[in-house]
């Protein structure tokens, strides 16, 4: 991105803050802009902008902060962001004075993706994991309850260690019926990598669960229907069909609804962009 | 450090509740029995010291990190400020059951409460970002039921001076809806939704609207509805 492309995403993401004009380059630039708006978006930009353009392209940054707005004042606990690329909305979530997360853990298939995350998210990741970004597949994470690389050692610990939890142990056996044995409800099991590098076990209970890449997910229903009865869900996607990677685009918010049959609808709506329109759901499953 | 004063009723935490506000405030001092909500805000105003005093309810449970360490500007000495609280049945984390700060002068003038004093006030109201408590208020059924009422009367008649339409459109329908898993939460949404159909029938009229600033009324109410 040249400083115009990235001028034009920081005053979308803070209009009041900075002129429409470039006074400033190279470090003088970056520097004046640290120091007026002090958000890690901006060391992201600086450091990153090769790679999360178009994560803060002009319809990311709208349609999540549409997102911010719906989901202020409500408490989310412990938030799965699913499909999570660079962790952007993690950012911009921490950020926001009105919306409440206790923790968030950001998942994305793409194994280039949760370093950047996580130094996007920097000052939540060192306090105590606040933050954490791992690479996964979601949809045998949500349907197993369990994720682990396809190395059967990794995935023998992982599983040993869950049915162990259960008073199951049987050491070095192979799984092959593991949703029998984990309460997939409560808690789910994976391997993020610590700071040394290390595979560490996580076992956690999300209260929230967001996906704004709904049009990307291939097995949509199956991991939809993964999701625990009575989970906050916040959803996205659009109907831009004309790019290859958008498997699951929508025509309208119902056939959006249908996808996605949610008990008790908070919110829904939609969000004309330049390209396409975005629609959104929030609500208990 | 401005005056804090610690509101109970008939709570039957209350003692366990003062002592441990005493560790954050020690010289919280504590306004205890008086009936009816204005009242008792007259008398904390009546005993204040300082021009503007902290009032926090028997059931809140404090947050950590919250201290009482803020101080109005002089030229807002005579606004209301309203810390959000976490409601533990529905999620919403908003001014409702929050910590509240209220100038001495302006209290102990006021004629009456108004359904909501607090947010009541035109421009003198000063909602806080920060988390201040955790609402305990499902301790029983009538408690939950009562503070469901009463709030979501405040919401469907929206009384709330500023109150945006979508947001508290939202609001209502979490406090009716959400939560029937929790402690007292299914108290919770017949109450909200009770009191949400009181507040609607009379948005018009303030005489009805303020009797949900009367317990033994709500009371009745609550027995009716069981």
């Amino acid at each position: 991105m040249n400083l115009e492309e990235i001028h034009n995403r920081v005053q979308l993401l803070w209009p009041k803050k900075v002129s429409k004009k470039i006074y400033l380059s190279g470090d003088k630039y970056w520097d004046k802009l640290q120091e007026e708006i002090p958000s890690q978006l901006i060391h992201g930009l600086k450091k990153h902008n090769d790679k999360i353009g178009d994560a803060l392209s002009q319809g990311q940054i709208k349609s999540k902060q549409w997102l911010l707005s719906k989901i202020k004042g409500i408490d989310l606990g412990m938030v799965f962001i699913c499909a999570g690329w660079y962790g952007t909305l993690a950012t911009m979530m921490f950020e926001d004075e009105n919306v409440y997360v206790d923790k968030i853990r950001s998942f994305d298939i793409d194994d280039s993706c949760w370093k950047i995350a996580e130094d996007l998210n920097e000052p939540w990741k060192a306090d105590t994991w606040k933050f954490k970004a791992s690479t996964l597949d979601i949809i045998s994470f949500f349907t197993d309850g369990y994720y682990s690389d396809k190395d059967s050692i990794t995935e023998t610990i992982v599983y040993n260690k869950i049915t162990n939890l259960n008073n199951t142990w049987q050491t070095n056996k192979i799984i092959k019926d593991p949703v029998k044995h984990i309460d997939k409800n409560k808690t789910y099991h994976y391997y993020t990598i610590n700071v040394k590098g290390e595979p560490k076990l996580c076992q956690e209970v999300p209260d929230t669960i967001i996906n704004t890449s709904c049009e990307h997910i291939e097995n949509f229903t199956k991991w939809f229907n993964a999701i625990p009865k009575d989970k906050l869900v916040a959803l996205q996607t659009n109907n831009y069909f004309d790019l290859p990677e958008h498997v699951n685009c929508v025509k309208d918010i119902n056939e959006f609804k249908q996808q996605a049959p949610l008990s008790n609808i908070i919110y829904e709506g939609e969000l004309e962009l330049e390209k396409y329109t975005r629609y959104m759901l929030i609500g208990y499953k | 450090m401005l005056d804090v004063f610690f509101l109970s009723y008939n709570e039957p935490f209350a003692d366990e509740h003062y002592e441990l506000l005493q560790f954050v405030a020690p010289h919280a001092k504590r306004v205890h029995g008086i009936k009816g909500i204005f009242n008792a805000h007259k008398e904390c105003a009546r005993r204040a010291m300082t021009k503007n005093f902290y009032v926090i309810d028997a059931d809140a449970i404090l947050e950590p990190d919250f201290d009482f360490s803020f101080e109005p500007e002089w030229h807002q000495q005579d606004h209301i400020f309203v810390w959000r609280a976490k409601n533990p049945i529905n999620g919403l984390i908003y001014g409702n059951g929050g910590v509240k700060l209220f100038p001495k002068k302006e209290i102990m003038q006021a004629g009456d409460w108004l359904i909501d004093f607090t947010t009541s006030v035109a421009g003198k109201f000063k909602p806080m970002p920060q988390v201040s408590n955790t609402n305990g208020f499902n301790y029983n059924s009538f408690s939950t039921y009562k503070s469901a009422f009463r709030e979501c009367t405040k919401l469907a008649s929206k009384i709330i001076h500023n109150q945006k339409n979508e947001e508290t459109e939202t609001r209502l329908h979490i406090w009716c809806t959400v939560g029937a898993d929790k402690q007292y939460g299914k108290d919770a949404i017949r109450g909200a939704i009770d009191g949400k159909v009181w507040g609607l029938k009379y948005r018009d009229n303030p005489k009805m609207l303020d009797k949900v600033n009367d317990f033994e009324w709500l009371e009745n109410e609550f027995r009716r509805n069981t």
